[in-house]
């Protein structure tokens, strides 16, 4: 039994998706995933500065950011850390194999996602919130895809870690998959043996009609009703 | 909606109305929500019309720059999310200047109690008032202001026991002890425009923030490269005097 | 029927710019919806087309050769300055066509005494309407001129020209709800009783 109650692949509540929030960035989402609250504003296709661009692709670039009252403890550090960059750089390598940069040669594709708060599992959330918002600018994209963080707590493989679970647990398993299956984002925190590792994998793979789902659903909403960009935070 | 200068003007002389059918001393609608992130010790989001603007707040401990006073610093983030214009990076001179703006306004009309906030002489709380701008579409000063305000009056400050602030409990005590409101003017030839959207803003000559109390002026920001005449100022003061009234109802609403 | 990217495509019309194929099957690669057997994706940055008519704004001189236009599009549009008929500047709202290729911009107008607006090129057609019905209400009850560009640049110069603006974007807003042709009439009908 997990401190928190929860089933092994049962994720943290609330588990919340809106898209089309912001005016001026093409696509945005706002995600609410347990503790994290997570805001993504993506911009382009757009011209790329000659340095900047390839000639068979978009360039894209990913810049992850946390708030810095985004944790309960201290006030973190407006310049980005080393963590942050890290995150941006694996982000942006995971995005790169969905998002069909060669129909936009020589242009530009930024995402840009903020933290606002914090709890654990913030990278593979805002994976997911940005290719909602890629979605929501209607960049083209080979197919969706989602991530959750598996765990291994008391010996046991589970999913969407607490911040409890993830800091007394053995290890941290960031994952982020498409809806063929194919793992886009991959690291591992702590130590697993193989057949644990095969364990996290089927469950996660076993979340992703759930995420799929919550990505049309949201995707009705916005189509079918009166467009309003408005970010609240509570509704 | 881009708009040049002359069709700005003529549609004001003629209809005596903004593009987006306001007055010119006319706000557009202005939204605040309290208490949006939990993790911080004091939050608010604020939007006025499109522009969105985050505060949070995080209570730290240390030396103070200034003998019994609690340190209050306040800054600005201009997210790249908010607008095609900002790039990641460093503050740039326009979130530097909205920042000490805000902060100096905060600090001239005393909203926080600072010398309560001092354990003695050489220590005490930092306040860290952080601001982003989410959204812009114009006027992101008067957004950020707002922002401020609303999360300086959620701001609980954490017990320290040991010289360890406990983030759990909070002290029983009332720091807020005033509050500040602003209005931006953007001027275009004759006309003076509060709350300009960023069309309005882009073809301006000159820009005026002020920011008040109840009896004071706390707050002056001349901003581009125009000029006011001493007259013009002395009127947009009395401007945003009236419309405090109207400010401090959203701002101390959503309770 | 909303359509994901990488939902499959099966006897629908679709243009090839927002789907591909795989294992001889054809897949969306952007959101969108598919009524009647089209396909129509949600198009937000427009993609120049060869014979588009589009709006856009002047935002830089190239040695006196050309001039920059701003399409809002993955890449900008150039002016040739030689053989122009009429006198431009940086700052103004041109409309022409797409006629040589997709990145020069010929037969050109100058637009002044409006405003700029830009909406979504997905939603430009419902602004338009059958026949240009949607378009000519909005015309007439504002009496404005609307000139509109398939990159989904509006300019709207005339008597009402904020009114004829909110309609827009009303449009653009409701773009998928029934009824938008009677819902744009009423509003601005009702809108003109108030004066």
């Amino acid at each position: 039994m997990r401190s928190d109650g929860r089933k092994v692949d049962e994720l943290r509540s609330p588990l919340k998706l809106r898209v089309g929030v912001l005016t001026e960035a093409t696509g945005s989402a706002y995600l609410e995933w347990g503790g994290n609250r997570i805001i993504v504003g993506v911009f382009g296709p757009k011209d790329a500065p000659p340095h900047f661009t390839r000639p068979d692709k978009a360039t894209l670039r990913v810049d992850y950011k946390m708030s810095t009252f985004s944790s309960k403890e201290e006030h973190g550090r407006s310049a980005p850390s080393r963590r942050s960059i890290e995150i941006s750089k694996v982000l942006r390598e995971a995005l790169s194999k969905i998002v069909m940069l060669e129909k936009y040669p020589q242009s530009q594709i930024d995402i840009h996602i903020l933290v606002l708060q914090a709890e654990g599992g913030t990278r593979v959330a805002s994976f997911y919130a940005a290719v909602a918002a890629l979605i929501a600018a209607g960049i083209p994209m080979r197919t969706r895809a989602f991530g959750i963080s598996a765990g291994k707590v008391n010996d046991e493989i589970v999913l969407d870690l607490s911040k409890e679970e993830d800091n007394l647990g053995q290890a941290d398993i960031p994952v982020c998959m498409d809806m063929d299956g194919n793992v886009l984002l991959f690291q591992l925190d702590g130590k697993v043996k193989p057949e644990e590792l095969k364990k996290a994998f089927e469950l996660i793979e076993g979340k992703k009609e759930f995420f799929d789902k919550m990505l049309r659903e949201e995707f009705e909403k916005f189509y079918s009703q009166e467009i309003s960009h408005e970010f609240r935070v509570k509704e | 909606m881009i708009l040049q200068k002359e069709e700005i003007l003529k549609h004001l002389r003629k209809e005596g109305l903004r593009f987006d059918e306001r007055a010119p001393y006319e706000y557009r609608p202005i939204k605040i929500e309290k208490n949006v992130i939990e993790t911080a010790e004091g939050s608010a989001l604020a939007s006025i019309g499109d522009t969105v603007a985050l505060a949070g707040i995080k209570v730290e401990i240390g030396d103070l720059f200034e003998e019994g006073k609690a340190n209050f610093i306040t800054s600005v983030e201009l997210s790249p999310m908010a607008s095609k214009g900002f790039e990641p990076g460093p503050p740039d001179e326009r979130s530097i200047e909205i920042a000490r703006v805000i902060d100096r306004g905060f600090r001239s009309a005393e909203v926080l109690a600072l010398d309560k906030l001092a354990f003695d002489d050489k220590t005490g709380y930092t306040i860290f008032l952080d601001i982003y701008i989410l959204n812009h579409g114009g006027n992101m000063l008067d957004a950020g202001y707002l922002a401020g305000m609303a999360a300086l009056s959620t701001l609980k400050i954490p017990k320290v026991e040991d010289e360890t602030i406990i983030r759990d409990e909070f002290l029983n005590i009332d720091v807020l002890q005033n509050y500040v409101t602003s209005s931006t003017f953007a001027t275009i030839e004759e006309f003076h425009l509060l709350d300009p959207n960023e069309s309005e803003e882009d073809v301006s000559d000159v820009m005026l923030l002020l920011a008040v109390d109840d009896e004071h002026i706390v707050g002056a920001q001349k901003m581009k490269e125009g000029s006011y005449t001493q007259e013009q100022i002395l009127e947009l003061v009395d401007i945003t005097f009236k419309k405090r009234k109207d400010i401090l109802k959203v701002l101390k609403g959503d309770e | 029927m909303i359509v994901l990217p990488g939902d499959e495509l099966v006897n629908v019309r679709a243009p090839r710019q927002y789907t591909y194929l795989k294992d001889g099957k054809t897949y969306a690669a952007v959101l969108g919806i598919v009524e009647n057997g089209t396909f129509t994706p949600y198009e937000f940055v427009y993609t120049p087309k060869l014979g588009d008519v589009v709006v856009g704004r002047v935002i830089a001189e190239k040695k006196r050769v050309a001039y920059i236009v701003d399409l809002g599009a993955y890449k900008t549009a150039v002016i040739m300055t030689r053989g122009l008929p009429v006198k431009i500047k940086i700052g103004d709202v041109v409309m022409g066509k797409l006629e040589q290729s997709d990145e020069i911009l010929s037969n050109i107008r100058v637009l002044r005494g409006g405003a700029l607006i830009k909406i979504n090129p997905s939603k430009i057609a419902r602004v338009i309407g059958t026949n240009g019905s949607m378009v000519k209400i909005i015309k007439e009850k504002t009496e404005t001129s609307v000139y509109v560009g398939y990159n989904g640049y509006i300019y709207v110069a005339g008597k009402n020209v904020s009114k004829a603006i909110k309609a827009i974007y009303t449009i653009e807003r409701r773009a998928h709800i029934r009824g938008l042709t009677d819902f744009i009439s009423d509003m601005l009908e009702g809108e003109k009783n108030e004066e």
